[in-house]
C-alpha cells in the first residue's frame, strides 16, 4: 500500500515524536501526531479566526511556490467559511458569498480581515477552512496544512535533532485507553529515572490521562529542556501506582545507521568484513547529519572503505531542505548542487564549496519509490554532478519541497510547497531516474529470472566467488538490472564481465554456470537490490587505483628539528 | 657552509650559564610591562626556552628549571618572530613596526642587537634553509617575501655582497611558512626529476597557499583551499605529507544555534594533504586532502593555532579560542585537552618530547604541560603586566571562542586579526537567511557608523552585541564586555594600504576618483557616507541598499561587494563597472586603481 505523503510524515512523526510512536500506524491516514489534527482547536474570537486567515492569505501569496491569485484564494476562502446557520432567513447564498467575497478582497491588513469576520459572524465558520486546508484548499490551489505554532517548534527541534522530552515510545491506541511505556530511549530521561518498558501512565503533573487525546498527552510530555514532569505510573507486574518526577532533557537521534539500522559506530560501516565497501543507511537529514558524516569519513578511513553506499531508501523520511542543501555540499567537490526557486525570491543556483567528504570514494545510491523528498534532492545532486550512481527505483518526489512558514500575528504555521528544485543538469527532470533500474516489488520473480538468465546464485553472498555469464551492465532489459544507455558497451567475454571474486583464491576455483553452488537462501525482499548494489560497488572498487598510503609514524630522528620552535 | 655546531652550541651553552647565574635574580628587575609574547624557541639542550614579545619589543629568557625569567632585554618595537640561526649562535628576530630583522647575540649581560636590516614593511614571519645560508622574511601588509643572505649578511666577507638577496611579491598577505628542502623532496618523491629548495606560504587571513622557488624568484604556484585563518603549517614527521591547522567557514551553512551547534558553520581542523600535490602547480591540492575535525558538538575548538608534530606519532595544538592545548595521536585521533592561560598561540618540545611549552599570547605566560596524561605541570609567567585597560580586555573577549556557543570559533575566526577572511558568512545581520554577506574588516571601524552592509546598527556596540548574540550563538555580552570590545575594536587601526610606486599615476588616479564623483558615496577623510545607497546590485533577497564600505586600507580587502564577486579592484571596474559614468580606458582604470591602493 502506498500511503500519501503526509500519511507516510505522519508515521514518521510518531515514531519520532516524543519519543512517542505508536506501534500500529493508527493515525496514518490523518494528519501526523506531530502536528495537531486542529479538531480541538477553537481558534479563537471572529477577529483572531479573521487575523487567522488573512496571515495564511499573507503566507501563501508571499512565499507558496505557485501562489494562486488572491481573489481565487478568497473564494476558496469564502466558500470555506460560509455556513448558513438553520434559524437564519431569506439568506441567499450566492448574494452572501458574493458580498462576503467582496468584502474580503477590500481588506488590506489583518485587522480589517478581522472586522469583516465579526461583522459576518453568524454566517462564517472556521472548521471547515482547516479541512479545506488539510486536504488541499481546493484541489487545484496546492497542498497546505494548517499547524499549531508549538507543534512547528517540535519539528524544527526534529530538524536540528534537539528533540526536548522524556525518552519513550508510548502506545496510545484509543483516548479511552490509559497510554503505555513500550520502549525507552538509552539514556533519556525516563530511562535514567528507572523506567521501564510496560508501564502505565496514569496521571501527569496531577492530570488524569484517561479520555485524553494522543495531542494532549504529548502537549502534557513536552516542555522547555530541564523543566519537571510528574508522572503518576504502574507497571504491568503490580497494581501499585507511585509518583516519579523526571526532568525534561535533550534527545537525540542518530540520522545515519549501519545496514542493520544500528548506529553506526557499533560494527563499522563495512557491509561485509572482507569487502571494503560501507554501507550507510542516512534514516533522516538533520542538523547533525553533516557531523555524523563527518564521524562516518573517519570510521570509513579505518574501515578501508573504497566504494560507499548511501542507503537512502525508507519511509520517506521528511527532512530539512537547509540541512539537505549543507549534505549534498559536503558530498561535492565543487560545481552546481540545484537551482532553488523560491516563492519569494529569484531563482538562484546553489554552488558546492571544494570540501568534500568522502573525497575519491565512488558513491553508489539506494532510492525506493519511498525515498524522501529531501533525499531525492541530494540523491539528484550527486547523479546530476556525477558523484554517485543511483540503484534502486524511481521515487515520487516532483521538485516541489513542503516546508513549515510562520504565520504572522498567529499562533500557527502553514505548511506548504515553498520551494521547487530544478536539477543542475538541465537535461534531467523529475522524477529521479536510478542509473540501475531495479524493480522491487516482483522480488522472488525477478530474482529467479536473474538466476537463470545470469546465473547468479540465489542467495549470492559477498565474498563468494562468482562469475555472471553475462555482464552485469549488459543484461537485458527485462532482467532485474538494466543498464543506463549512456554506458559504454563491455565486453561479453566472461572471462572480462563482472567478475566477484574475493581472497586469496586463483582463476582455476572460479564458479562457472555449471557447477555453480546454488544454495537455497530464504529470498527477503530487501535481498536483490542490495545484491545488485554489491555487485556494482565490487565493479566500481575493480577499476579504482591502489589505495594510497595515509602517513605512518616517522623515525626518531626528526624529532629534534620539529621541537625547535 | 658547515655550521661547526657542537663546539658553538657548547659555546653557547657556557655563556647562557653565565648570564643565568649573573641575572639571578632577574625578576626582581622586570619590568611592570603589557609583552604579548609571540614567538618562542627551545634550547637544544631543553633547557632555556628564547621568546618574543610584540607589545615590550623585549625578548626574554626562561631557565626551564628554574621555571623563571632570567633576563629580558629591549631590542626593538614591535616584535613578532624569533629564531636561532643554524650555528646557533645568533637569534634572528623580526620588528613589524620598524620594519627590520634584528640579529640579536648572547652576552653576559643581555641579548646584544648586533645587526638590523631593514626588510619589506610588516614583517611577520621568519625561517631558515636547511643549511642557514638564507632567512626567508614575510612582510605581511607588503605582500613580500624578502630573502636575505645571512652569510653576507653576518660573516662580512671581504667582498660584502647584498644582504637582501630578493623579494617577491605575493598576491596576497602572508604569515605562516614552511621551508621544503630538496633533499626531503627527493626522498619522499623519486618521480620528482628536479627537487628545489621551494618554500611554501600561507595567507595570513584567507584561503591561498603559494609554493616559491626561492632561487629563481619564481611563484611555482598559488592555489586556494577551502580555508581560512591558516595558524599552523608542518611538515609531518614522515615528510611525505603537509599539515595544516586551519578554520573553515561554510558559505552555505548559516548562523542558526543547529548550523553552529553541530559545526556545520565554523569547522577546526588539522588537514593533511600530500606533498607530492603540494610541490606539483598542475596538481590538484585537495585530491588527497584528510581532514581532522577538531572537537565537535558540545565541546568545539575554536581557532587551531600553533602545533608542533613529535616523531612518535603524537600532535600537540594550541586551541587559541579556548585557551587549551589539544593532543591527537598518530591517527589525529583525540588524545585529550589540557588548559593553558589565555590565547595560546605557539607550542615547543624539548628534545626528550616528553614536555610541551605553550605561549599564552594575551597572558604574558609559558604553560609546560607533560605530554603523558596530559597534565598541567607549571606555568612561566614573563613578567608582571599593568591593569589591563577596557581594549585589554576587549583584546581578550575578542580572541575567545568561549563568546560562542560551545566554544566554536572567536571573533577573530572570522575577523581575522582584526582584518577579515574574505569569505562570506550567511547571518542574520542584514535581517534576512539565504543572503551570504562578505566578512568586513574591523580595521578602522572606530569611524565607519553605520555599522553592517545594510547600515542597520547605528552604533558599534549594537553591532557587537547583536553579532555574539545570534551570529556566534553565544551568551548576551553584559554592558562592560561590550563596551570592552567596542574599546578593543576602536583601537584597530586601518589597513596599511599596499602602496603604489607611481605617485603620478596615484595623483591621475586621484582626478579620476574626484572626476567620477566616487567622494559621493566613499567620501574623505574616511572614504565612506553613513548614507545607505543602492549599488544596483542585488542579494538573494533582492536588496541592493548598502552602507558603503570604507576605502582605506581596500587594497587588503579583497574580494568586493557584498558577496565577494569582484575578485579584484580591477575586476569591479572593468567587469562591474562599478558606479562609472562613461568608459575609462585601461590606463585610466590602472590609475583609479593605483590611488585606490594608496588609501
Amino acid at each position: 500500500m502506498r500511503l500519501p505523503p503526509f500519511s507516510r510524515l505522519a508515521c514518521v512523526f510518531l515514531m519520532l515524536a516524543g519519543g512517542v510512536s505508536i506501534p500500529r500506524c493508527v493515525s496514518a491516514d490523518e494528519p501526523s501526531i506531530i502536528a495537531s489534527d486542529l479538531k480541538e482547536e477553537t481558534f479563537g474570537s471572529a477577529a483572531d479566526q479573521g487575523r487567522l486567515a488573512w496571515a495564511i492569505l499573507e503566507a501563501i501569496e508571499q512565499q507558496n511556490i505557485s501562489p494562486p491569485p488572491r481573489q481565487a484564494l478568497i473564494r476558496v476562502l469564502t466558500q470555506a467559511l460560509i455556513r448558513i446557520p438553520k434559524d437564519a432567513v431569506k439568506v441567499s447564498y450566492r448574494e452572501l458569498l458574493e458580498r462576503v467575497d467582496s468584502e474580503f478582497l477590500q481588506c488590506q491588513s489583518a485587522d480589517e480581515m478581522a472586522h469583516v469576520v465579526e461583522r459576518n459572524e453568524r454566517y462564517l465558520n472556521f472548521d471547515r477552512v482547516i479541512a479545506e486546508l488539510t486536504s488541499g484548499f481546493g484541489e487545484n490551489l496546492g497542498k497546505f496544512r494548517l499547524i499549531r505554532a508549538k507543534d512547528h517548534e517540535v519539528e524544527e527541534q526534529f530538524h536540528g535533532n534537539r528533540y526536548v522530552g522524556l525518552g519513550i515510545n508510548l502506545y496510545h491506541n484509543d483516548p479511552s485507553h490509559i497510554p503505555v511505556i513500550m520502549k525507552l530511549r538509552p539514556g533519556g530521561p525516563a530511562e535514567r529515572g528507572g523506567l521501564k518498558p510496560r508501564t502505565y501512565i496514569h496521571e501527569i503533573d496531577g492530570r488524569p490521562t484517561e479520555n485524553v487525546p494522543q495531542q494532549t498527552i504529548l502537549d502534557w510530555i513536552r516542555g522547555p529542556i530541564g523543566t519537571d514532569v510528574t508522572l503518576k505510573i504502574s507497571h504491568e507486574t503490580s497494581k501499585e501506582q507511585r509518583l516519579v518526577t523526571l526532568a525534561r532533557g535533550l534527545i537525540r537521534f542518530e540520522s545515519l545507521k549501519d545496514r542493520h539500522r544500528e548506529p553506526i559506530s557499533r560494527d563499522g560501516l563495512r557491509y561485509d568484513r572482507r569487502e571494503p565497501i560501507g554501507w550507510i543507511h542516512v534514516e533522516t537529514i538533520n542538523g547533525s547529519t553533516l557531523h555524523e558524516l563527518r564521524v562516518a569519513e573517519n570510521q570509513a578511513r579505518e574501515d578501508g572503505i573504497r566504494v560507499l553506499m548511501l542507503d537512502f531508501r525508507g519511509f520517506g523520511q521528511p527532512g530539512d531542505l537547509h540541512q539537505s542543501l549543507l549534505i549534498a555540499d559536503s558530498f561535492l567537490d565543487g560545481g552546481a548542487i540545484w537551482t532553488r526557486i523560491d516563492g519569494s525570491a529569484e531563482p538562484r543556483t546553489e554552488f558546492a564549496d571544494r570540501e568534500c567528504l568522502f573525497r575519491e570514494t565512488p558513491l553508489i545510491v539506494l532510492i525506493d519509490w519511498n525515498t524522501g523528498p529531501c533525499h531525492c534532492a541530494i540523491a539528484a545532486a550527486l547523479q546530476d554532478a556525477g558523484r554517485a550512481k543511483l540503484i534502486g527505483e524511481s521515487p515520487e518526489f516532483n521538485g516541489n519541497i513542503s516546508t513549515s512558514v510562520r504565520l504572522n500575528g498567529v499562533p500557527y504555521s502553514l505548511t506548504m510547497e515553498t520551494t521547487r528544485l530544478n536539477r543542475s543538469r538541465q537535461d534531467r527532470q523529475w522524477p529521479l531516474e536510478p542509473d540501475y533500474s531495479v524493480a522491487e516489488n516482483s522480488v522472488a520473480q525477478n530474482m529467479r529470472a536473474s538466476v537463470n538468465q545470469t546465473s547468479v546464485p540465489t542467495g549470492f553472498r559477498l565474498g563468494d566467488r562468482v562469475i555472471l555469464a553475462n555482464d552485469l551492465n549488459s543484461k537485458s532489459s527485462d532482467s532485474t538490472t538494466t543498464r543506463p544507455s549512456n554506458e559504454p558497451t563491455r565486453s561479453k567475454d566472461p572471462s572480462e564481465s563482472a567478475q566477484v571474486t574475493h581472497g586469496n583464491s586463483t582463476p582455476s576455483n572460479r564458479v562457472t554456470p555449471e557447477n555453480s553452488p546454488v544454495r537455497p537462501v530464504p529470498i527477503r525482499k530487501r535481498l536483490p537490490i542490495e545484491d545488485v548494489a554489491i555487485l556494482v560497488a565490487l565493479e566500481i572498487q575493480r577499476g579504482l587505483p591502489p589505495a594510497s598510503v595515509k602517513p605512518a609514524s616517522s623515525d626518531q630522528n626528526t624529532q629534534h628539528k620539529e621541537s625547535t620552535r | 657552509m658547515t655550521p661547526k655546531r657542537p663546539l658553538q652550541f657548547l659555546i653557547w651553552l657556557f655563556v647562557l650559564r653565565l648570564v643565568a647565574t649573573s641575572t639571578a635574580f632577574a625578576e626582581e628587575i622586570l619590568a611592570t610591562q603589557f609583552r604579548r609574547p609571540v614567538a618562542l624557541v627551545v634550547s637544544q639542550d631543553g633547557n632555556r626556552i628564547a621568546i618574543a614579545n610584540q607589545r615590550s619589543g623585549t625578548v626574554s629568557l626562561v631557565d626551564l628549571h628554574e621555571k623563571k625569567v632570567v633576563l629580558e632585554t629591549a631590542i626593538g618595537k614591535r616584535l613578532s618572530d624569533l629564531i636561532v640561526t643554524r650555528d646557533t649562535r645568533q637569534l634572528l628576530v623580526t620588528d613589524e613596526e620598524t620594519h627590520q630583522l634584528i640579529a640579536v647575540s648572547f652576552s653576559p649581560t643581555g641579548y646584544k642587537v648586533e645587526k638590523r636590516l631593514t626588510v619589506s614593511p610588516y614583517p611577520v614571519s621568519i625561517k631558515l634553509s636547511e643549511e642557514g645560508t638564507y632567512a626567508f622574511v614575510a612582510s605581511l601588509w607588503s605582500r613580500t617575501i624578502t630573502i636575505v643572505n645571512l652569510n653576507a649578511w653576518l660573516d662580512e666577507g671581504e667582498t660584502p655582497l647584498p644582504a637582501v638577496e630578493r623579494q617577491i611579491r605575493l598576491p596576497f598577505a602572508p604569515r605562516e611558512m614552511l621551508v621544503l628542502n630538496a633533499g626531503d623532496q627527493q626522498a619522499k618523491i623519486p618521480s620528482l626529476d628536479d627537487a628545489r629548495l621551494k618554500l611554501l606560504v600561507a595567507d595570513a587571513f584567507g584561503s591561498r597557499l603559494a609554493v616559491i622557488d626561492p632561487e629563481s624568484g619564481q611563484i611555482d604556484s598559488v592555489r586556494e583551499i577551502p580555508a581560512h585563518a591558516i595558524r599552523g603549517l608542518r611538515l609531518h614527521p614522515t615528510k611525505s605529507h603537509l599539515v595544516i591547522s586551519h578554520q573553515v567557514l561554510s558559505r552555505l551553512a548559516q548562523s542558526t544555534f543547529d548550523d553552529v551547534h553541530w559545526g556545520s558553520l565554523m569547522t577546526n581542523v588539522l588537514r593533511t594533504v600530500e606533498l607530492s600535490d603540494v610541490l606539483d602547480p598542475k596538481a590538484d591540492l585537495l585530491k588527497h586532502s584528510v581532514l581532522q575535525y577538531l572537537g565537535g558538538p558540545d565541546r568545539g575548538a575554536g581557532d587551531p593555532a600553533g602545533f608542533v608534530m613529535i616523531s612518535n606519532g603524537l600532535t600537540g595544538l594550541a586551541l587559541s579560542g579556548t585557551d587549551e592545548l589539544m593532543l591527537l595521536d598518530e591517527n589525529n585521533v583525540y588524545g585529550g585537552r589540557v588548559n593553558t592561560e589565555s590565547y595560546p598561540t605557539s607550542v615547543a618540545t624539548g628534545p626528550d618530547g616528553k614536555h610541551a611549552y605553550v605561549l599564552n599570547t594575551l597572558s604574558g605566560s609559558v604553560s609546560i604541560i607533560q605530554l603523558a596524561g596530559p597534565i598541567l605541570v607549571g606555568t612561566i609567567t614573563l613578567g608582571l603586566q599593568p591593569d589591563l585597560t577596557p581594549a585589554d580586555r576587549g583584546e581578550r573577549l575578542f580572541h575567545n571562542a568561549k563568546l560562542s556557543h560551545d566554544g566554536w570559533f572567536s571573533c577573530s575566526s572570522c575577523h581575522v586579526q582584526g582584518h577579515t577572511n574574505g569569505l562570506l558568512n550567511d547571518n542574520m545581520t542584514d535581517g534576512t537567511f539565504g543572503t551570504a554577506k562578505r566578512v568586513l574588516t574591523l580595521r578602522g571601524v572606530a569611524e565607519t557608523a553605520p555599522y553592517s552592509w545594510t547600515g542597520r546598527f547605528k552604533t558599534l556596540s549594537d553591532q557587537i552585541a547583536h553579532s555574539v548574540k545570534s551570529t556566534m550563538q553565544g551568551n548576551p555580552l553584559t554592558d562592560e564586555e561590550t563596551s570592552d570590545l567596542e574599546a578593543y575594536m576602536k583601537s584597530l587601526p586601518p589597513p596599511p594600504a599596499l602602496g603604489s610606486d607611481d605617485k603620478l599615476a596615484v595623483a591621475r588616479g586621484a582626478a579620476i576618483f574626484e572626476a567620477q564623483n566616487c567622494r559621493n558615496c566613499h567620501t574623505q577623510p574616511v572614504f565612506t557616507t553613513a548614507k545607505i545607497v543602492d549599488v544596483g546590485l542585488k542579494d538573494e533577497q533582492g536588496a541592493s541598499k548598502f552602507n558603503p564600505p570604507s576605502l582605506r586600507g581596500v587594497s587588503q580587502s579583497a574580494p568586493y561587494f557584498h558577496d565577494g564577486r569582484a575578485k579584484s579592484l580591477e575586476s569591479l571596474f572593468t567587469q562591474f563597472r562599478h558606479q562609472l559614468n562613461g568608459k575609462l580606458s585601461s590606463e585610466e582604470i590602472a590609475d583609479l586603481i593605483a590611488f585606490l591602493n594608496s588609501l
